[in-house]
């Protein structure tokens, strides 16, 4: 006899999956848009409508459910305007014993992987930051994205590639 | 730069990624300007976080929102209101048309005549209500009846009038049924029989030419003088009963009420009155009982008096 899943519809179960996952799935979005508001919207607007379909999606399946969701919601978005990576913070690691001009370098490095990231292809630049920046796996993302562990693969060392070759002559070793 | 170029290459860094590299091959890369220069960008990107997102508050926006979508769903269970009030609706008419009567009733001073299915004719004198089934009728002939009326019933199955003071089967025969004051059934032509409600009295049987009349619960039998009822020839008659009878009877065909008085009401009378003249009825009905009467201006309330 298999165990009953927990109801959506039910407040408290709904609240448990939106604490758990709003964050992931707004993050994909704006790695994808580069628009916080705008990924916030989407994502909201799938939580809305998770819980008018609360009786047609299993507890087990929503993680997946709300990724692909907000992806197809992404995709029927208006078309993107530039991105603009923006909101993403350097957490700087408080290395008092640096250079003021060495932490001026870290800066302006920032600025120009941030530009470099924000323009790399989407496909590639949502892997990339959700595997760096989010620290997931590539079977995480594989997951996320339903796509093969091979791809994801593929995709990052494309990305690795163009922003080499976006910011190798920055670097001064 | 060969070296560069085998390295700076998708697929190989797909298979690095993906750990399919073989020693030799990984060692070289490592000592790669590539392998450092990716690995001194990865740092720099594993140092920045994604956007600050506050959860909660978001959580309840689109809570508030799910509370005001929730009003949505109404217009589906309106729906579902008008299906159940369809099917109810569909039931009951169902009802009424396999289960359901049809009546026929007249008011004061009317008479009406009632062609049924199977042919019969009934005429219902005044203040009298008929009612059968609507609905495969012929295979069981039955009516519901009170009040006065004659019967002519096509020969078939076994023709039942029920009233409130017992029940009268026929095959096929004219008779006349009168529920009033008094309980009285004519029969005209061929054979009846009456049940009365109460199961320790045994059933009657009529001929052809009697009549019989329930008094004080005692069922009298006996010829019956004309070959028609009275009623339909236009009047009404009465022989020895009381004058109260004779007073509803006449309130029965005309719209009025009467002011008795002190009248004494259990007098008897004999003699008829017409249906057709208010006047004419009130004066041979009352002129020979030495009461005078007094008619108010509206024709409705008649005042008696000695």
């Amino acid at each position: 006899m298999k165990e009953e899943e927990p109801s959506i519809c039910e407040q408290k179960n709904y609240d448990r999956i939106f604490r758990t996952h709003y964050e992931g799935v707004t993050r994909f979005v704006y790695f994808k848009c580069g628009d916080l508001q705008q990924a916030e919207d989407i994502v909201q607007d799938v939580f809305l409508k998770l819980w008018k379909l609360c009786s047609t999606v299993t507890f087990s399946k929503v993680k997946a459910y709300l990724f692909r969701a907000a992806n197809n919601a992404f995709l029927n978005e208006r078309a993107h305007e530039k991105v603009v990576l923006k909101h993403l913070k350097s957490t700087a690691p408080s290395v008092d014993n640096e250079s003021p001009e060495y932490l001026l370098q870290m800066d302006q490095f920032h600025e120009k992987l941030k530009q470099a990231m924000a323009s790399l292809p989407q496909r590639e630049r949502e892997v990339y930051l959700m595997s760096r920046v989010e620290k997931k796996t590539y079977a995480e993302i594989a997951e996320i994205l339903g796509l093969g562990v091979k791809a994801i693969e593929r995709r990052m060392g494309k990305a690795l590639l163009i922003l080499r070759d976006n910011l190798g002559k920055e670097l001064k070793f | 730069m060969p070296m560069k170029e085998k390295y700076a290459n998708e697929e190989f860094l797909a298979r690095w990624l993906a750990g399919e590299l073989s020693d030799e091959e990984l060692a070289g890369f490592r000592a790669s300007d590539v392998h450092r220069e990716i690995m001194a960008i990865d740092k720099a990107a594993r140092s920045l976080s994604g956007p600050k997102i506050d959860v909660e508050k978001a959580l309840s926006l689109v809570t508030s929102k799910n509370q005001k979508a929730q009003n949505k769903p109404k217009v589906k269970r309106l729906w579902a209101f008008t299906a159940a009030a369809a099917c109810i609706a569909i039931l009951f008419g169902g009802y009424i048309y396999f289960y359901g009567t049809k009546t026929y009733s007249t008011g004061i001073g009317e008479k009406e005549t009632v062609l049924l299915a199977d042919g019969s004719i009934i005429e219902l004198n005044a203040n009298s209500t008929l009612s059968h089934r609507r609905f495969n009728w012929q295979e069981d002939r039955a009516v519901d009846f009170d009040g006065e009326a004659f019967f002519d019933i096509r020969s078939g199955k076994d023709f039942t009038v029920r009233t409130p003071r017992g029940t009268i089967t026929v095959l096929g025969t004219r008779f006349n049924i009168r529920n009033r004051g008094d309980f009285k059934v004519e029969c005209y032509e061929g054979t009846i029989v009456y049940v009365p409600l109460s199961e320790n009295r045994t059933d009657t049987e009529l001929t052809q030419g009697t009549e019989i009349q329930l008094i004080d619960g005692e069922i009298l039998q006996r010829e019956i003088p004309h070959s028609s009822p009275d009623w339909k020839n236009g009047f009404s008659s009465f022989s020895g009963r009381p004058l109260s009878e004779v007073l509803d009877e006449l309130a029965l065909q005309y719209p009025i009420g009467f002011n008795s008085g002190a009248i004494d009401v259990n007098r008897k009378f004999t003699g008829k009155f017409t249906h057709d003249n208010l006047e004419n009825a009130l004066k041979t009905t009352l002129e020979p009982m030495g009461i005078k009467y007094h008619i108010s201006k509206d024709k409705r309330i008649i005042t008696l008096s000695e």
